[in-house]
């Protein structure tokens, strides 16, 4: 195909990937310790490959009052268990005890502290700022969180859950208790990413008719006489 | 084809399910021991965690929004005096356990309790106590005390009397009660089954009479919901409008 026609479609499916994004983004406005995700455009790469990347900055905190609602601050997260020894990350702080008094997230996946799944013994758990779980006024266990230093490799696997195998440095922060963090998604970040996208791909459209007038008068009129 | 569409779709949805439940909540404010309930939203990844583990790179965005579950907050609600010796509230987590017409067992916070016409203690909605407490006609002087027991003063006599022990149910995870109406929940296999206890024993929770539970609903925070979902909602609609515009430019690319 010709250079000009291959530049501007590829160029359109960006714009249509890059409205995916923001799509994703604002329907996950609501969700609880939800990522934004934005692509990184790489004109290195000579415009071949855009990479996501996460934006890893703090959600806003909402007072909930319940006291297994936990958020985190700055690059911690909590870790559940997937089953087959596979471990995930999240900021949804959002855990219940299940039918065996074992604290799980909103999606139903065991909360892990140090020693593994963490298991109340009469619905009386409770979670201090420092990550120290106390059953009945005993301490049984604290929270595995993990301090993520690369966090551009995180892999959005759905739930609110992250995947993640890059290296970890030990937590010392304090956590919330009672709260929950929101999603980092920016309306009006997101709004005029909407505004440009929708404006480049009309500019697109001008660009390839500009293209197809001038082949139409370089194929059909030129030397036409008269 | 343009994912954002389904996207935007799936986060409309959402939302329209948000304000459903803040709807519900403020309907409620008022009804004695009703439980606010919140939607918990995760999103949805176009991979799985066991490709995550194979090393596959995803290369599109998510596939929007899903609500994980609806479940009720038990967070207790204000107690009010309201002086008539048949009201009961639960101070602490604990369920009355109440059998309906057809023998199944309800459980509730709602302790507006009334004398049934053969004598039974039964909640508003002739829902009987599973206790089976019958207070003669003549009983005067009820008192339901903090671990249960109740007793009255029957005809001409001096002493009370004990008439019955009630009793309250706890879950182990009550978050996953399942809502029936009338202020009652039935136990599913995620919530456990009910343990039966005294009042007043550890984790059960003490009575008190003469006060009602007012629902645990918070205005402000409902009313901060609601303005959220409201922007949230239009939000998504734009994005669909502005799917819509990319696609009309896609076909219009040549006229």
């Amino acid at each position: 195909m010709d250079p000009t026609l291959t530049a501007i479609s590829r160029t359109l499916g960006q714009d249509v990937e890059a409205l995916d994004l923001i799509s994703q983004n604002v329907a996950n406005m609501q969700t609880p310790g939800y990522r934004a995700e934005h692509l990184e455009r790489n004109f290195a790469a000579g415009l071949s490959h855009d990479s996501v990347r996460l934006d890893v900055s703090d959600g806003a905190l909402k007072r909930t009052g319940q006291s297994l609602d936990l958020a985190l601050h700055g690059n911690a997260f909590f870790a559940v268990d997937l089953g087959g020894g596979q471990v995930a990350l999240t900021r949804a702080g959002q855990f219940h005890l299940d039918a065996q008094g074992m604290l799980v997230d909103a999606g139903g996946h065991p909360v892990l502290g140090e020693s593994g799944p963490i298991t109340a013994s009469d619905r009386a758990l409770k979670i201090l700022p420092g990550g120290d779980v106390e059953d009945s006024g005993r301490t049984i266990d604290r929270l595995r969180i993990i301090a993520v230093t690369e966090p551009q490799k995180l892999r959005d696997i759905g739930d609110g859950l992250y995947a993640y195998e890059g290296a970890a440095a030990a937590w010392n922060g304090a956590l919330q208790v009672g709260a929950l963090e929101q999603a980092n998604v920016d309306p009006g970040r997101e709004m005029v990413h909407l505004m440009e996208v929708t404006r480049h791909a009309q500019s697109l459209q001008h660009a390839l008719r500009a293209y197809d007038e001038a082949m139409q008068t370089g194929i059909n009129h030129l030397g036409d006489n008269g | 084809m343009i994912d954002a569409l389904y996207i935007a779709a799936s986060g409309l949805q959402g939302e329209q399910s948000q304000i459903d439940t803040i709807s519900n909540n403020l309907a409620n404010l008022q009804t004695p021991g009703f439980k606010s309930s919140r939607v918990s939203f995760a999103d949805v990844a176009t991979i799985t965690p066991a490709q995550v583990q194979q090393g596959v790179e995803s290369d599109r965005a998510g596939a929007g929004t899903e609500v994980l579950a609806t479940r009720p907050v038990f967070t207790e609600g204000a107690l009010t005096q309201t002086g008539n010796p048949l009201d009961v509230a639960v101070k602490g987590s604990g369920f009355l356990e109440v059998a309906d017409a057809a023998g199944n067992h309800l459980y509730t916070r709602a302790g507006q309790l009334h004398v049934d016409t053969e004598g039974y203690l039964a909640t508003v909605d002739g829902n009987r106590l599973t206790d089976n407490i019958q207070i003669p006609p003549d009983a005067k002087n009820l008192v339901i005390d903090a671990t249960g027991q109740v007793s009255a003063t029957l005809g001409t006599d001096t002493q009370p009397t004990a008439l019955g022990q009630i009793q309250l149910a706890v879950f182990a995870s009550p978050e996953a009660l399942q809502t029936v109406g009338n202020n009652a929940f039935v136990p599913t296999e995620q919530s456990g089954d009910p343990s039966v206890g005294k009042p007043n024993d550890t984790g059960f929770g003490s009575l008190q009479q003469g006060m009602l539970e007012q629902s645990n609903v918070n205005m402000v925070q409902e009313m901060t919901n609601l303005v959220l979902a409201q922007r949230a909602y239009q939000l998504n609609a734009r994005v669909l409008q502005a799917a819509d515009q990319i696609l009309d430019t896609i076909n219009n690319l040549r006229q």
